[in-house]
């Protein structure tokens, strides 16, 4: 049986890389003594997968992780459970038990919101449209056989609005079909209003996953 | 709540690794500043994923953290990218645990694990903004103290450290504790706390010993300068290891380190007395740990880490008594649906542990190693390792039949009386194994072997019988591997070799005297540190250092000396006496082997301690 693990990374958790998080979660898994399966073979090591790795650095209140479990579990104590058992800085929110032929997170993303603090500078609504008049945003991207390649980001930025407290709204395209990175969007940002790009005054922060059904964004553990 | 970090997120995303100094780890000690006494300090010079591999620093972190009145917090070295931006904000160096600045902290321990982190403990100690001679730190500095295998010969470093602790720490470090809390608390200066120190067992305050010196360099005299100090420091073992106490919650690294493992240790000393091996000498006697305890504790550790490995270590693990009522026990109970696997380092390769082995690990990718050191039987018969070539070659043939395919073999180059006869049968030896593949039938033989045999250099050390004995010159050492080199087979033996440089100056170290600390510091002063890491060992740091301080090397590595001269550590008594050892040399000279522990008693003093192997049937 599969199912979907939703989690917070955040705190001092947010400078730990994705392969150093899947090892703590197998930790996670072994101490919380949770019926996680394992694969078949000479050096079987446990099922489980994340849709959409967080970059170092990012903090996030809604990551999702797919695990492959071989009993049924009482969701509700597991939660409790594996968040007693997870590092500081990774709150376990929610288990959904996925259906039988479900795709797994990583072939479902499609997009992913952040909200981003600004600090030092001050983004206002018309730095916004000088980056979005633009009839195409185009960066230069290395490909996996390592040429450049020029890819237009425009169609991949579906939403970027200033929140009240200056908080700075994205909604950007995430996952295998396409994915554009906030700091690529902040890069070119400051690029069209002639400011210095400094990673630094901006603190990310995604705030969900989500796969487009029907023309709607769906959090990735809403199962229709 | 969000800890309070020392460094700003931009300094943490712009270092390779943030995560090492964070002290976010699992089972992290925290405490309240204001409920305790007593603020240590515990500094592994190195980085942090070597530094949290180790088995002494859990102990120790843990054995301080149970006391109520202390709070043990780690130190580890920053790497090059994170120290080159404190040095240029002047940023101090800070625990992982509060991630206050060391300058604020009552001690600052160092665990010396080996010659080459000598530069780093300097670095630490200046990172932290505190002067590096002893002379010269102040009465609000941090006490500096240091302990380990390297501290057994303290000399090197002596005028950087404040107090050594020689030996295990489970035994009077509490009562040096409880002093210093009764000193805190009346007030009073360093050079006091320092006095009142001398009175315990096990720690050496190199200031109040006066060290005179011939004409010819060696040492005249070497004595007490106040009246409390002792003529001789007895190291501190733990002789009940079972009762000892033991991490059960040990902290697990957030990130990859060197070993993640949960680690059971079987017995601390060791049986076999090689005539080279400095921990199987100082360590003496051997102290087994009860079995059922050490299953207890597996299943404890297991729980409270999440870790997936087990590893049993000790100094020879076959001579652990009970290996085969703990092996099947842990293969039965982690073994299967737990997916627990067990690692076994120093086992002998015999019929027993290629069973074990084949039981826990997965064949295609484990190797068989054998450390012979010796290529020769009578080169292995003057270091007393108890090993044979029938021993060797029918270990590797019973490991080709078990399906093991790849075997490492580790040897030492330079090894006292030494030939190159005794050289080539190294390559020899190889050859061998290799044929005893071929012995094996067609149908068996699914791959090409794989033999892997790696040389080092041989470091006499202190307290070994070898002490006395001139180390190989740099351009001996050379020669000899390039020897051994053409004679390898490379058809069907891979050679892993090495430069001499950092074993001559481990040589030099290994056996220096007081006057070397001018060298460690020149030699940090001219850049040097991570001198353990080929990608920033710089050779020139030294050679200048040497020079700088008019010292000639050769003197420390490469002197064969006399029974009567006073050597630097002799002040230490480890149990073992002066006189075993030299008996140990000359027989080593002629080729004779003794009996280990386990067989027959060879009276080399440890006894004196009271229990261990010595009062074993
Ligand atoms: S006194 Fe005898 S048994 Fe004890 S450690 Fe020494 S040689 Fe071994």
């Amino acid at each position: 049986m599969l199912i979907r693990i939703k989690f917070a990374k955040e705190g001092t958790m947010k400078f730990i890389g994705h392969l150093d998080l899947i090892r703590n979660f197998q930790r996670v898994f072994k101490k919380a003594e949770f019926p996680i399966a394992y694969s078949e073979g000479f050096n079987p090591h446990p099922i489980m997968s994340i849709g959409a790795p967080l970059s170092v650095g990012i903090t996030s209140e809604a990551e999702y992780l797919d695990v492959k479990i071989k009993e049924d579990i009482d969701i509700n104590y597991q939660i409790k459970n594996l968040d007693l058992h997870a590092p500081e800085g990774i709150k376990i929110l929610d288990i959904t038990v996925l259906p039988e032929k479900a795709k797994s997170a990583m072939a479902l993303i499609d997009a992913a919101k952040y909200k981003i603090t600004v600090n030092n500078i001050t983004i206002t609504d018309d730095m916004i449209n000088n980056l979005m008049s633009k009839n195409n945003i185009i960066i230069t991207k290395k490909n996996k056989k390592n040429v450049l390649k020029e890819i237009d980001i425009k169609p991949g930025i579906f939403n970027i609005a200033l929140g009240e407290d200056g908080d700075l709204l994205l909604l950007i395209a995430t996952g295998s079909r396409m994915n554009v990175k906030p700091e690529i969007v902040l890069d070119n940002l400051c690029k069209v209003n002639d400011i210095e790009y400094n990673k630094f005054d901006f603190k990310i922060h995604r705030q969900e996953i989500y796969y487009i059904s029907d023309n709607k964004f769906l959090p990735l553990d809403k199962i229709l | 709540m969000d800890k309070k970090l020392k460094l700003t997120d931009d300094i943490l995303l712009s270092v390779e690794k943030p995560a090492r100094y964070l002290g976010n780890e699992i089972n992290v000690v925290g405490k309240d500043i204001n409920d305790i006494d007593i603020r240590f300090a515990l500094c592994f010079p190195d980085v942090y994923e070597i530094g949290m591999s180790h088995v002494g620093l859990s102990i120790l972190y843990d054995f301080l953290n149970k006391r109520e009145d202390t709070f043990c917090e780690r130190v580890f070295s920053p790497w090059d990218d994170l120290e080159k931006i404190m040095r240029e904000k002047n940023i101090e160096l800070f625990s992982l645990e509060s991630q206050d600045d060391i300058k604020a902290f009552d001690f600052l321990g160092f665990t010396v694990q080996y010659e080459m982190s000598y530069t780093n403990i300097l670095n630490t100690i200046d990172l932290s903004g505190m002067a590096v001679y002893s002379k010269d730190r102040s009465e609000d500095d941090p006490i500096v103290c240091a302990g380990g295998p390297c501290t057994y010969n303290p000399e090197p470093i002596a005028d950087f450290i404040d107090f050594f602790y020689i030996g295990e720490a489970e035994t009077t470090l509490s009562e040096i504790l409880d002093l210093y809390k009764i000193h805190k608390n009346n007030g009073g200066t360093k050079e006091e706390f320092l006095i009142k120190l001398l009175d315990i067992e096990g720690v050496y305050v190199p200031k109040f010993y006066d060290v005179t010196y011939k004409e010819n360099g060696e040492i005249k005299d070497f004595k007490p300068n106040h009246k409390n100090a002792k003529a001789k420091i007895k190291k501190q073992i733990v002789m009940d290891l079972t009762n000892a106490p033991y991490p059960s919650k040990p902290l697990v690294p957030l990130i990859q380190t060197v070993h993640d493992r949960v680690v059971l240790e079987l017995f601390r000393g060791c049986a076999r007395g090689c005539r080279f091996c400095q921990a199987g000498m100082i360590y003496r006697p051997l102290r087994e740990k009860d079995v059922n305890v050490l299953k207890k504790q597996a299943t404890e550790l297991i729980k409270n880490t999440g870790h997936d490995e087990i590893s049993l270590i000790s100094l020879s693990s076959s001579d652990y008594t009970g290996l085969e009522e703990l092996t099947n026990y842990l293969i039965d109970e982690f073994g299967n649906d737990k997916h627990v696997n067990l690692s076994l380092p120093s086992l002998r390769i015999d019929k027993f542990s290629l069973d074990i082995m084949s039981k826990v690990q997965e064949l295609r990718k484990s190797s068989i190693t054998f450390a012979p050191e010796a290529g020769s039987q009578r080169l292995r018969d003057v270091i007393n390792k108890g090993i044979t070539e029938e021993d060797i070659l029918s270990g590797s043939s019973q490991a080709f039949k078990g399906g093991w395919t790849r075997v490492k073999l580790y040897f030492m180059l330079g090894l006292p009386t030494e030939n190159y006869e005794d050289i080539e049968a190294i390559a020899k030896l190889g050859q061998d194994i290799v044929e005893e593949y071929y012995k094996l039938p067609k149908e068996v033989r699914k791959r090409k072997p794989q033999i892997v045999v790696s040389t080092s250099f041989f470091v006499p050390k202190a307290f070994t019988p070898f002490q006395w004995t001139a180390q190989d010159t740099y351009e001996t050492f050379m020669e000899k591997q390039t020897f051994l080199n053409k004679k390898i087979n490379k058809k069907s033996i891979k050679y892993n070799c090495h430069d001499a440089k950092t074993s001559m100056l481990e040589g030099v170290m290994a056996r220096g005297d007081r006057k070397i600390s001018k060298v460690i510091y020149s030699a940090w002063k001219n850049g040097a540190t991570f001198d353990a890491w080929s990608e920033f060992f710089r050779f020139e740091n030294w050679e200048n250092a040497f020079e700088e301080n008019d010292i000639d090397p050769l003197f420390y590595s490469s002197r064969e000396r006399d029974f009567e001269e006073i050597l630097p550590w002799d002040f230490i008594d480890t149990g073992v006496t002066k006189e075993f050892l030299y008996r140990e040399y000359l027989r080593a000279k002629e080729g004779i082997v003794s009996e280990n522990c386990i067989d027959s008693c060879m009276n080399c003093g440890a006894k004196s301690f009271g229990g261990g192997i010595c009062y074993v049937d």
